[in-house]
């Protein structure tokens, strides 16, 4: 039986994680999953938040009810709702491509091939967690002054230059703080992987970061190594948060 | 006349307000904090609660479901409130025997049914020291689950009885159209559970190079960075490259596997028999279960037997005041209804005789398989047989071995390392 006395190890449990043979493969995956959470989702809320403010209220409010539902649910329902969707043999999204004529051989094992589950998990988080960010983005567009984008039209700017020159100027305290919030959140994704993927397969290619600390003190019952998991991923998380607000914070104070 | 009639009626009224000094089980008030497994047969539970509620409306309780795969997640934190349910889930585990030795699981030794379990399972539910710290709901093994149409049509008419037999059997199967195995290429513990603990029962305990591997490799300083343990999944390698799984194998978890088992789309998976609730649904599929025929012609059988989880005694700041209740439920649900789980999961029972669980319906295709496994020398189940740190690179191999992202000989490579790690913890 393991001793359960805790005593002083000095570094081991740091050291221990370094040599996990996990270790280098969960940090990329979290590495991924912080590259969708801060680009991906980031561009995806902007839009989503343009169209609602280009549509005007009646659709917008709509849109934004379709956009905003995902946060209502429990992560781990979303989990498990888009483990159905890219199941294999009945899936909706497999299904679709079997009626859009692809063989049932060349179906994706979306959740089965170690190239293509970071990706699912992915498009599971951009759903749930874009609707949020894109609301955040829309209080943002409703407070530039609208005569901006008079002069803007008066001046013959095309769509492409008011985002660059009006919109995004503007929304640079929204944009400033939505990353640093989505790279904080990158950071802790858990639940959503843990249930669309059996708890981090195939093998460790859908573990993140905390999903490993997760399984290393629940299932491994490594109580130090998963504790010193957790401390590099909060100061993962605290180091990535202040490098953001100190660029971000300097591009606002140039814009203004 | 009147006066006496009154005095009767009121001696009366008195005798019938006067309780007897001893309560009856019936009249015991407490309010319970229950903790039960709910994956293998979650309505167990419900029927267990209204059963009780009936015979027992003055004992409150509040259940939680666990699950069962992560019970941990459930009793960390009230292991650190030193607030434990006062019945809750354990199985036969380091992790609860340790429970036991720190005082957090009372001993139910006592109980009714602890002394009716067959003697491995006692054992299995026995600490360091000797505390009682639980009574399991059952007793399982693995055994093949076959769709015997499916072999009736691909013209097999002698069940396989080694592994050369069982490949061919494979190839019918293939040939005639079937998917010939079921397999849950993202179930890492059931993969385990089956081709690593058929691989080991064979290569490391058949071949007789390690008969103790599961006390040895629990020392700390084993290696497994040997022939016999790179041997362990080449069978199912094999299999994998024959093409014999089903299709979407890599995605497939358990109870897809059980579904595909069960509708008849494959035609045959190793799986334990406490699924054969799961499976032997009579809708129509004929199924049926043997022994696993691992072992290469003219070579003695290996079974793999287990003490399935069960139900403790948790101590807790309450239990003076809920103790009496507590066994009430306790013996509620480990003894006098146990039946209940057992029927659903349609599994066995893990007391001594028949007799003991009355009500249970024992299904003869699984009894039969039981009884011929218990004749066969016994390995260890993985899951219940190696460190938790090293089980948790096991099903991390045994899933990229299935996937095809690592090779059977790298198993040192991944046991070793975690072994390593688990030896500075014994240290």
């Amino acid at each position: 039986m393991a001793s359960t006395t805790p005593r002083f190890i000095g570094l081991t449990n740091y050291v221990n994680m370094v040599l996990d043979k996990s270790f280098s493969l969960v940090v990329q995956n979290s590495l991924k999953i912080t590259f969708v959470y801060t680009v991906m989702i980031n561009i995806f809320s902007l839009f989503l938040s343009i169209l609602i403010y280009k549509v005007g209220t009646k659709f917008g409010n709509l849109i934004k009810t379709i956009i905003y539902f995902p946060q209502l649910l429990s992560m781990v329902v979303v989990g498990f709702l888009w483990r159905i969707m890219f199941n294999y043999n009945y899936g909706p999204i497999n299904s679709l491509l079997s009626a859009l004529g692809v063989s049932h051989d060349l179906l994706p094992q979306w959740l089965g091939d170690v190239n293509l589950v970071i990706p699912s998990v992915s498009v599971a988080l951009v759903w749930l967690v874009a609707g949020y960010y894109a609301i955040v983005y829309f209080a943002g567009l409703i407070n530039i002054p609208h005569m901006y984008y008079e002069v803007a039209a008066i001046e013959g700017a095309t769509p492409w230059k008011e985002l660059i020159h009006v919109t995004l100027p503007f929304l640079a305290p929204s944009i400033t703080i939505s990353t640093v919030l989505l790279t904080v959140e990158s950071l802790s994704v858990f639940a959503v992987p843990a249930a669309m993927t059996d708890g981090g397969g195939p093998g460790r290619y859908g573990t993140t970061m905390a999903l490993w600390a997760y399984n290393t003190y629940y299932s491994n019952f490594q109580y130090g190594k998963a504790i010193a998991i957790s401390v590099v991923l909060g100061l993962v998380a605290i180091l990535l948060a202040f490098v953001e607000m100190k660029i971000l914070l300097n591009r606002e104070d140039n814009v203004v | 006349m009147k006066k006496w009639f009154v005095l009767l009626l009121t001696i009366l009224m008195i005798v019938s307000c006067v309780g007897t000094s001893a309560e009856s089980n019936n009249d015991i008030s407490a309010t319970l904090d229950v903790a039960l497994a709910a994956d293998m047969a979650p309505d167990s539970v419900t029927e267990w609660v209204r059963m009780f509620n009936d015979e027992y409306p003055n004992i409150k309780l509040n259940v939680t479901l666990v699950d069962a795969s992560n019970y941990t997640a459930t009793f960390e934190p009230l292991v650190a409130a030193d607030a434990m349910p006062d019945v809750m889930a354990v199985a036969p585990h380091d992790y609860y025997r340790n429970l036991a030795e720190k005082g957090y699981l009372l001993d139910c030794g006592e109980m009714d049914g602890w002394d009716r379990q067959v003697d491995f399972v006692q054992d299995a539910f026995t600490s360091e020291s000797g505390l009682r710290f639980g009574v399991s709901n059952g007793v399982s093994t693995m055994v093949l689950f076959y769709n015997e149409d499916h072999f009736a049509q691909a013209g097999i008419t002698e069940l396989p009885t080694c592994w050369e037999e069982f490949i061919e059997c494979c190839e019918k199967l293939k040939t005639a159209g079937f998917a010939p195995m079921a397999v849950a290429g993202a179930g890492s513990n059931n993969l385990a559970h089956s081709f690593m603990g058929f691989g080991i029962a064979y290569e490391v305990y058949g071949s007789g190079y390690d008969k103790n591997w599961v006390a040895n490799n629990m020392t700390g300083e084993y290696d497994y960075d040997v022939d016999a343990w790179k041997r362990v999944l080449d069978r199912l390698v094999y299999l994998r490259d024959k093409g014999y799984f089903q299709k979407g194998y890599e995605s497939a978890d358990l109870y897809e596997v059980l579904r595909i088992l069960a509708s008849g789309e494959a035609s045959m998976s190793i799986q334990q028999t406490s699924q054969a609730g799961n499976i032997f649904l009579d809708d129509g599929v004929n199924l049926n279960c043997m022994a696993v025929p691992w072992n290469y012609r003219g070579q003695p059988n290996v079974a793999i037997s287990w003490a399935c989880d069960g139900v403790g005694l948790g101590r807790n700041a309450n239990n003076e005041k809920n103790l009496e209740a507590a066994k009430i439920f306790f013996e509620f649900v480990t003894y006098e209804n146990a039946w209940v789980y057992q029927n659903m999961v349609g599994g066995l029972s893990p007391f001594k005789t028949m007799e003991d669980m009355p009500k249970a319906i024992v299904d003869n295709r699984v009894q039969s398989a039981w009884e011929s496994n218990a004749q066969m020398e016994q390995s260890g189940l993985p899951a219940q047989s190696f460190s938790a740190p090293v089980y948790a690179q096991v099903r991390n191999f045994v899933q990229e071995v299935t996937l095809g992202l690592a090779e059977p000989d790298m198993i040192g490579e991944y046991l070793n390392a975690a072994q390593m790690e688990y030896a500075t913890t014994l240290k």
